[in-house]
């Protein structure tokens, strides 16, 4: 960080227009969903991939990657946003712009939020009819679970993206 | 009334017979079988509940439309209200999916996961068809 | 994937000089919003609801059309 040619740290003040900012919290939390799911569901598959090759699909040891790769995204999800939480206020400390008035929630990302999941939610009807015939069809469990856990992860990235992409380049309601 | 509200009316009516019948059906062959409920031979009548479910509900909602055919059919209202009330339904269906997975963990048996995904699931239907309703007579948020 | 287009636009920027000389920061703590949410809006990145339009307009105590125009191009 070139202190010099930014100016920082500055004193806190109210600030100009167009004077750049950080990223807001909810834009934050987006990207902190997108990383927390794309790489638990690939490290599970990582991790499953080379036993579904060697083993016979009913001795696939499934469970625990599972319950691994569940309970990572959830905890990288809250972890993740308290750090990009800090990250934020720290970044605004800096150029000495208030918390308070530049990264909290407004109905703008209510508005967002509410877009994205309008766009998205056709994910979850798909996985939980999906995994009901896959269950009728007697199919292993562990084609079951997977199923469930990476379509649903689809789905949390799809959101995350529709609404980084109306943060980025707008969106019209 | 419009035909959206009409539709949504017979598809939570014939998604209730439904989901009684495939009950019906279920507990009567574990009676008769004097089965657990999990050796009961399900597969059958679940997808007899989803396709006679949803033949006669496509049935319904062509009878309907064509009633009123010649309307303008669907208008912005309409797309908006429909998307609201599936994403509202979405999310019970999801917790339905969530359990489903956590179930399979523990090595539940398959015909509880599916209990549960086909509950949840009509749940999330319910759910559906009231905010629906609720959209045209009161009003979305 | 472009946002959908839309055909209005508005003198948010030219507005808060003419009257009152208020700042971003200043009308986004007036409607309760974030600045970025103001610089959106000036941008046409994010098209505000009805009831916040009217709030925009009652801030600077002029009639909606004033501030938002519906039509072809032009705007600020």
């Amino acid at each position: 960080m070139n202190n010099s040619k930014h100016n920082l740290p500055r004193e806190p003040h109210r600030p100009a227009d167009d004077e750049p900012t950080v990223m807001g919290m909810d834009e934050r939390a987006a990207w902190v969903q997108i990383f927390a799911f794309a790489i638990t569901t690939i490290a599970y598959l990582a991790v499953v991939t080379p036993r579904v090759a060697n083993d016979p699909i009913d001795e696939v040891e499934w469970v625990v990657p599972m319950l691994w790769a569940l309970g990572l995204s959830i905890l990288s999800v809250i972890v993740g946003s308290i750090i990009a939480g800090i990250g934020g206020a720290i970044g605004l400390t800096m150029r000495g712009l208030d918390v308070d008035t530049e990264l909290s929630s407004d109905s703008r990302d209510k508005d967002i939020a509410r877009h994205a999941r309008l766009r998205t939610y056709w994910a979850t009807p798909v996985v939980a009819l999906g995994a009901l015939i896959l269950a009728m069809l007697d199919v292993d469990t562990f084609w079951i679970g997977t199923f469930v856990f990476v379509i649903s992860s689809i789905g949390a990235i799809a959101d995350a993206v529709v609404r980084i992409r109306a943060y980025r380049r707008g969106f019209v309601a | 009334m419009t035909v959206t509200e009409r539709t949504t009316i017979v598809g939570s009516v014939l998604g209730l017979i439904t989901f009684i019948a495939y009950w019906t059906v279920i507990i009567v062959r574990a009676l008769t079988d004097d089965l657990p409920f999990v050796d009961v031979e399900w597969q059958g009548p679940m997808l007899a509940a989803i396709l006679v479910g949803g033949a006669l509900y496509a049935i319904s909602y062509g009878l309907i439309s064509w009633q009123a055919r010649g309307t303008r059919r669907s208008d912005e209202r309409d797309y908006e209200i429909q998307r609201y009330a599936e994403s509202a339904g979405a999310g019970l269906a999801g917790l339905g999916s969530l359990a489903a997975l956590i179930m399979l963990t523990l090595d539940v048996d398959t015909f509880w996961v599916a209990t549960t995904l086909f509950t949840l699931g009509y749940l999330g239907s319910l759910v559906n068809s009231g905010v629906t309703i609720a959209a045209y007579q009161q009003g979305m948020p | 994937m472009t946002p959908k287009p839309t055909r209005v636009t508005n003198r948010i920027r030219t507005l808060r000089t003419e009257r009152g000389d208020l700042t971003q920061a200043d009308l986004a703590e007036k409607l309760g919003v974030t600045r970025q949410t103001v610089i959106a809006i000036e941008q046409g990145k994010y098209s505000p609801s009805l009831e916040m339009a009217f709030q925009i307009a009652r801030v600077f105590d002029v009639p909606l059309d004033d501030v938002f125009h519906y039509g072809e191009g032009d705007a600020n």
